[in-house]
């Protein structure tokens, strides 16, 4: 009995854990370029940023979004958990916002080291990966705060 | 020696020149996009032709002068174009549609000079971006009409503005609740196709949306316009317009509601004053994440205490998205008149294929 309790207890515990889990909220690690001063950012921020309501950084250098191509699983996962849209729908927003001229198109990539790459080149880019392994020098890592 | 110098000077810019095409992708300084529309048309309308349009293209020039600054051009064809000079053959319009150039202090206060699309509005920054929005023209209060026998059609609003114009985007909480304004100063509507003024007034434009943070995808909307329009929409020279309009507007991951009112001020050719309201709600249902059904109801009472000659119609249509940047629409229109006229109530079906590249 004690042992079926402890089972049960550890299995919820486990299930609670991946439900709760940050890699499960939010799997994908946000990454700009270092020059940028921004640490943190919440995660309605960061929705409004990837869905073109927000064009610009504090000091008004330019948001430089790079994403995935929109079969990727990657961006399939980000689009649902993150902007609560499905991919096909934050495109159409995206066709939307660039040509009523509000903010220019995300820079569409197929691999994270294209992602990292455009980050590291561009002074007011943002993008996310799953893989932080090998960052460059020039891409620095911000945390997500739930709002 | 000197040849083993020019040999290494040689190999150290083909190294330079090897390694900046490689680099140079990666920054953003140039950017071509654009969009265009294909359209079919059958009615039942009296003299009407059924038939293809190559309805327009937009070739869309991005420039980054810097982080902050950036130059916005869009060359439209509209028609097929055709422009034969020796056979003083002309057919279709070529014209500027947007040149500006915008400079961000902040994402709270931006400027923008030169000629761009009336921030009026859901859809007059979109107007003819048909590849954004799912029926195959824009709602009726954004397009032309003949009110007045013998008055040339126009619309209720300006659709350009050249001028001024300060704009940014305020978050008021870090939840997610936002304000957007944009407010102008421009020539407003004249004789010249070309921007430039016809007389010594200026309009004035303004907008504000509101996205509050309890509702994701809900959004308020307010706008306004005045000017002196040359040529008055009832045929009065340098008539004082003004239009004032609230939308409303809630979009999920498969769910868009939207309304709009719009109110118009000018003077009819009987010289009195005269508001005509524009209303339409529509909603759009996305299934699977590419097939999306909509209907729209649109009415315009033209004389705001007076509901006759009041015109309503019913519009049913299907928006396919063959990608994220190509869709195929379809729709129904039912055109009704309250009071017997000339034209007498019609139904018109268009077919559309959209693209953004």
């Amino acid at each position: 009995m004690n042992r079926k309790l402890k089972y049960y207890s550890l299995l919820s515990a486990a299930i609670s854990l991946l439900l709760f889990s940050p890699a499960l909220v939010m799997s994908q690690t946000i990454i700009i370029n270092k020059t940028n001063p921004i640490e943190k950012i919440s995660k309605s921020q960061l929705r409004n940023i990837f869905l073109g309501n927000n064009i610009a950084w504090e000091n008004g250098r330019r948001i430089q979004i790079v994403d995935f191509v929109s079969e990727s699983p990657i961006r399939k996962q980000f689009d649902e958990n993150t902007l609560l849209l499905p991919p096909q729908k934050v495109g159409m927003i995206w066709v939307k916002v660039s040509l009523s001229g509000k903010s220019i198109p995300p820079k569409i990539v197929h691999d994270e080291e294209d992602v990292k790459n455009f980050i590291g080149s561009n002074e007011g880019a943002i993008g996310y990966v799953k893989n932080t392994a090998n960052l460059p020098q020039s891409v620095k890592i911000i945390q997500v705060i739930d709002e | 020696m000197k040849r083993s110098t020019g040999f290494d000077i040689l190999v150290l810019m083909l190294a330079v020149f090897l390694y900046f095409p490689y680099s140079l992708p990666q920054e953003r300084k140039y950017e071509l996009y654009g969009y265009g529309q294909i359209d079919y048309q059958a009615s039942d309308r009296k003299n009407s032709i059924n038939g293809f349009n190559q309805r327009r293209v937009n070739l869309i020039g991005e420039y980054f002068l810097d982080q902050n600054i950036r130059v916005l051009t869009d060359l439209e064809y509209e028609g097929g174009v055709e422009l034969n000079i020796s056979d003083g053959v002309y057919s279709g319009g070529i014209k500027v549609s947007r040149m500006w150039v915008e400079y961000t202090v902040s994402p709270a206060l931006n400027f923008r000079a030169g000629k761009m699309l009336n921030p009026f509005g859901l859809y007059n920054l979109i107007h003819d971006a048909s590849a954004s929005y799912y029926a195959v023209d824009p709602p009726l209060m954004y397009l032309r009409f003949n009110f007045f026998t013998g008055v040339a059609a126009q619309r209720l609003i300006s659709k350009y503005n050249t001028g001024v114009s300060v704009f940014g985007t305020v978050n008021l909480n870090n939840q997610g609740s936002q304000v957007e304004y944009d407010f102008g100063i421009s020539n407003g509507r004249g004789t010249l196709s070309d921007g430039t003024d016809a007389n010594q007034n200026k309009a004035i434009s303004g907008r504000l949306i509101y996205r509050p943070s309890f509702l994701t995808g809900l959004q308020f909307g307010a706008s306004y316009y005045t000017d002196k329009n040359f040529s008055g929409i009832g045929g009065m020279t340098n008539d004082n317009e003004s239009n004032a309009g609230a939308d409303i507007q809630f979009e999920n991951s498969v769910i868009q509601l939207q309304a709009e009112t719009m109110f118009a001020s000018f003077t009819n050719p009987l010289q009195t004053r005269q508001i005509t309201v524009v209303n339409y709600v529509q909603a759009a249902y996305t299934l699977w994440d590419v097939l999306t059904p909509f209907v729209n109801f649109t009415s315009i009472l033209p004389g705001y205490k007076n509901s006759d000659n009041a015109y309503h119609r019913w519009n049913a249509g299907l928006n396919y998205a063959l990608s994220p940047n190509l869709y195929l629409k379809s729709e129904i229109q039912f055109h009704s008149f309250e009071e017997e006229n000339s034209e007498g109530n019609f139904t018109v079906f268009k077919a559309s294929l959209a693209v953004a590249f």
